[in-house]
């Protein structure tokens, strides 16, 4: 899986990694069980700093996507996160209230989501 | 004789610089002249016309250093040659780059004209190439260790020298292992591709290492077997550095190779580029990058990133120590030119040259003669070995170890024995020596 961290984004770098590493999870390219790049390895390849990195672990260990053993270290959590918090449904109705500002239709809002959807299954 | 020596040793440097700078012109990475291109851009003809400028410019700045050769031999005293013969080596490091980051801009610019450039301030990782690492046993660096302690058994003399090779063959193993973490060479999407770069170059780099312990080693043999000043050990000395320096451009150029046919279908769809944090092509400057030690985009080599303060000053170093080198010409021709004065001053022998000097009380001298021709086998330990200025500590056959201050082609030599020390001085023309034995021996 490539992680790709944007330093002109403002979206902090630690919340990037934990967004990349959901989806990478959705879209199966993370699998329960997989084991993830331990924080130094991470961080000296990336050249980001290990306290980004372990704080991205931290909330994804938080929000149950990974679980950390050990011996093994970080690894893909082996249920999948269940609960859909009031903070999910909150940012998703930010984005589609966006999106309708930025002045796509209700279909147009729909089609795209199961494109990107869909896109994840492949 | 020592004058034509210096210059043989380093007369194909332009041509190698050359030869490197010109290999560039071959996409590895995607890479042409520290420039990232796409797969069209390599069939592109302004591109192709740029390169050929390129390689031009480049064989331009061969001639011109071949004709600067020519003319500080000619023109440089037979006994101050360092000064000219440094001056040029700095030409050489210098003057082919000059085409390279003059054509890289050129490169640039075509680049952004035909909108080539990808997204800016990104920064990827590839976690499949992220494994735990297969090191090299830190036993394969322990035998040229001990090879290089061996001859302390046997040679005290030259001791300081096996335990400093030693050290460092132990350094080259904390280097390798602790000093660079090897970083994944990502070039495009495609995984696979990432892992067997990234393991060629892992695997290469760990060697160069090794390599460089068991010349050490070599070198270490030579010096306790030959007698490092002995012609012989000269002849080998000589020949192990050429092997070692045979065997790493050859790594080089074959790890050049491999990157080259890995990479021949990449940048059709999307590849790294991160031409914006090198500038020049040569020099790499990511402020958004923690790391200090980072790979060389191409071959095997490592950089710095100069964005991080140890790196700048890493860089400031080595530029202050290349255009140091005219400097320490100077003062070496200096001092090895400088008259060697031998008198008795408050009751003390002074011998001085150019490079050093030593004062022996009278009353510590034990033995004091004259000899007419210099001890046979002189090998140096420590210090100066010019045809006109021996100066340091030596070591010959049947006198031991000894502090020496002369000039080899002119005798007789003094020759002192205090408690535990044996100093050998001797004058520009023989003066001193003479009235000094007869007034004290």
């Amino acid at each position: 899986m490539i992680l790709t961290f944007d330093f002109s984004s403002d979206v902090p770098l630690y919340m990037q990694l934990r967004n990349q590493i959901v989806i990478g999870i959705a879209e199966g390219k993370l699998v329960p069980g997989e084991k993830l790049p331990t924080i130094r390895a991470l961080a000296d390849e990336s050249g980001i700093n290990m306290m980004t990195v372990s704080k991205a672990y931290q909330i994804l260990k938080q929000e149950g996507y990974i679980v950390t053993d050990r011996r093994k270290g970080a690894v893909v959590a082996g249920q999948p996160v269940s609960r859909i918090s009031e903070e999910i449904l909150h940012e998703l109705r930010v984005k589609i209230s966006e999106l309708r500002l930025a002045g796509m239709k209700k279909e147009e809002i729909l089609a795209m989501i199961e494109k990107i959807y869909e896109e994840g299954n492949k | 004789m020592t004058k034509a020596i210096l210059w043989l040793s380093v007369i194909w440097l332009p041509f190698l610089m050359v030869y490197m700078n010109v290999n560039e012109t071959k996409a590895k990475k995607n890479i042409i002249l520290g420039v990232t291109l796409p797969q069209e851009g390599r069939e592109d003809a302004d591109v192709l016309k740029e390169l050929e400028s390129f390689k031009r410019n480049e064989w331009l700045s061969v001639a011109v250093l071949m004709v600067m050769a020519a003319a500080m031999w000619i023109f440089s005293d037979e006994h101050a040659y360092m000064t000219p013969w440094m001056l040029w080596i700095v030409f050489c490091i210098v003057l082919p780059y000059v085409p390279y980051v003059l054509s890289n801009g050129h490169l640039k610019n075509l680049k952004v004209q035909k909108g080539w450039v990808q997204e800016k301030r990104v920064i990827r990782v590839d976690t499949s190439a992220l494994p735990p690492e297969n090191w090299f046993s830190p036993w394969l660096f322990v035998a040229p260790v001990l090879v290089c302690l061996l001859p302390v058994l046997f040679d005290k003399s030259m001791a300081v020298m096996y335990v400093i090779s030693a050290v460092m063959c132990a350094l080259f193993w904390f280097g390798y292992r602790y000093l660079y973490r090897n970083k994944a060479e990502m070039v495009d999407s495609n995984a696979e591709l990432t892992a067997v770069l990234t393991r060629v170059r892992r695997y290469n780099w760990g060697k160069m290492w090794l390599l460089t312990a068991w010349f050490m080693a070599a070198f270490c043999l030579v010096a306790w077997i030959t007698g490092i000043n002995s012609l012989i050990g000269i002849i080998l000395g000589i020949a192990v550095t050429v092997l070692l320096c045979w065997l790493a451009f050859r790594l080089e150029m074959r790890m050049r190779h491999v990157q080259e046919k890995l990479t021949e279908q990449s940048g059709d769809d999307w590849y790294v580029d991160d031409d914006d944090h090198w500038l020049g092509g040569l020099l790499y400057y990511n402020p958004d990058d923690s790391r200090l030690i980072i790979n060389n985009r191409i071959g095997l080599n490592t950089t710095v990133n100069i964005a991080r303060p140890a790196g700048k000053v890493f860089i400031a170093l080595a530029l202050v120590m290349i255009l140091a080198m005219p400097l320490l010409g100077g003062f070496l021709d200096g001092g090895v030119k400088k008259e060697i004065t031998l008198a008795v001053e408050d009751d003390r022998i002074v011998c001085n040259s150019g490079m050093g000097s030593y004062r022996i009380d009278l009353d510590d001298v034990q033995e004091i003669k004259v000899l007419e021709e210099l001890p046979s086998n002189m090998r140096r330990s420590f210090g100066t070995g010019t045809e006109t200025l021996l100066q340091g500590r030596f070591s010959a056959d049947g006198y031991g170890s000894m502090e020496v201050n002369l000039d080899p082609r002119q005798g007789p030599y003094l020759l002192i024995t205090t408690e535990g020390k044996t100093y050998l001085f001797g004058t520009r023309d023989g003066s001193a020596v003479r009235e000094i034995y007869e007034a004290y021996h």
